[in-house]
């Protein structure tokens, strides 16, 4: 009996670890939104990775919407990708105004938005190389349904 | 054996990077720096053309609809833009509009390779701009009622051309240049 318990133990915990290896390793996408004026905070982890694999549960009306959306900037959103992972890290655009601030920027593997005004601040960073698989991976998805 | 192949990997890894810096320093950015001080604001735009270029087909896509293109709240066809172009170009080295009159002193002038606008006003204060005769007949290259972003850009890479546009005025400051940093001087 305690062989059973210590060898699905082990399945699990190497599950887990698998699991977080991949997700770190396809990235992390973050989303922080602070309201300031209500006092409320929202964080939102999202390992791109698990993103990929819950794609092939989207509903087929869904997905035709996507294709409709996206279908046509296929190509352009993946080379915007590839372009974007090789380029050196970059402010692209920043804006200063009196009492806010936006800047997009590129960090390592990672395209960040940065919003601050005195009413909220977001933050929302996402990594380049598997938010373009994905939308290749939608592209491709709708296109066979 | 052995070392040969250390050889023919340490060739490959040269090449590899010498490519790679040719690459890194043949990449081009545009830059475009706002100053408002009536607003308090700046603005930093630092765009590498190469990623403009595979951007401008989406652009095109959005922006020109019908071949027309919004220009001054104004809709302009791209064939008439294109007649108007090819008269222009007629005339060689010539001054297509001159405005003069008090405060205010404008002129769009062809000069060598180069499409010029040069104006003052009094309001406003120096505008010059500086656009090279290629870029704008490579935006025009498109088929019908279609202008061709893309070729544009291009253009401008390959013509060696820096500054493009400033636009100085008491409370305000417009630059937009290209060169080879990937962060704004």
């Amino acid at each position: 009996m305690l062989k059973i318990i210590a060898i699905t133990l082990t399945g699990v915990m190497v599950l887990i670890c698998m699991m977080t290896f991949y997700a770190f390793q396809t990235g992390i996408a973050v989303i922080n939104v602070n309201d300031k004026v209500h006092s409320k905070r929202v964080f939102v982890p999202v390992p791109v990775g698990l993103m990929n694999l819950g794609l092939s549960m989207i509903p087929g009306e869904m997905l035709s919407q996507v294709n409709q959306e996206l279908g046509p900037h296929r190509k352009v959103v993946q080379s915007l990708a590839n372009e974007l992972e090789n380029m050196p890290d970059t402010d692209f655009v920043e804006v200063q105004g009196k009492d806010q601030h936006v800047l997009i920027s590129k960090n390592g593997r990672n395209l960040i938005i940065d919003v601050q005004t005195p009413e909220e601040t977001v933050y929302i960073s996402v990594p380049i190389r598997a938010t373009g698989n994905i939308v290749s991976k939608l592209a491709s998805m709708s296109d066979r349904n | 054996m052995a070392m040969k192949n250390r050889i023919s990997l340490l060739v490959f890894a040269v090449m590899a990077m010498f490519a790679l810096s040719v690459q890194a320093a043949s990449k081009e950015w545009l830059h475009i720096h706002v100053d408002d001080k009536n607003k308090e604001e700046k603005v930093r735009v630092n765009i590498p053309l190469s990623l403009m270029e595979t951007m401008l087909p989406m652009i095109e896509d959005e922006a020109i609809k019908d071949g027309n293109i919004e220009l001054n709240d104004r809709n302009v066809k791209i064939s008439e833009l294109k007649k108007m172009w090819k008269s222009f170009k007629d005339e060689g080295d010539a001054e297509f509009l001159s405005v003069e009159k008090k405060g205010e002193n404008v002129r769009v002038f062809t000069s060598g390779n180069f499409l010029m606008v040069q104006s003052y006003k009094t309001t406003e204060g120096n505008v010059n701009i500086k656009i090279p005769l290629a870029a704008v007949d490579a935006m025009l290259s498109g088929s019908g009622n279609e202008l061709n972003l893309a070729a544009g850009v291009k253009a401008l890479k390959d013509s060696g051309v820096r500054e493009l546009i400033t636009v100085e005025a008491d409370n305000s400051k417009v630059l937009v240049w290209i060169d080879d940093r990937n962060i704004a001087k």
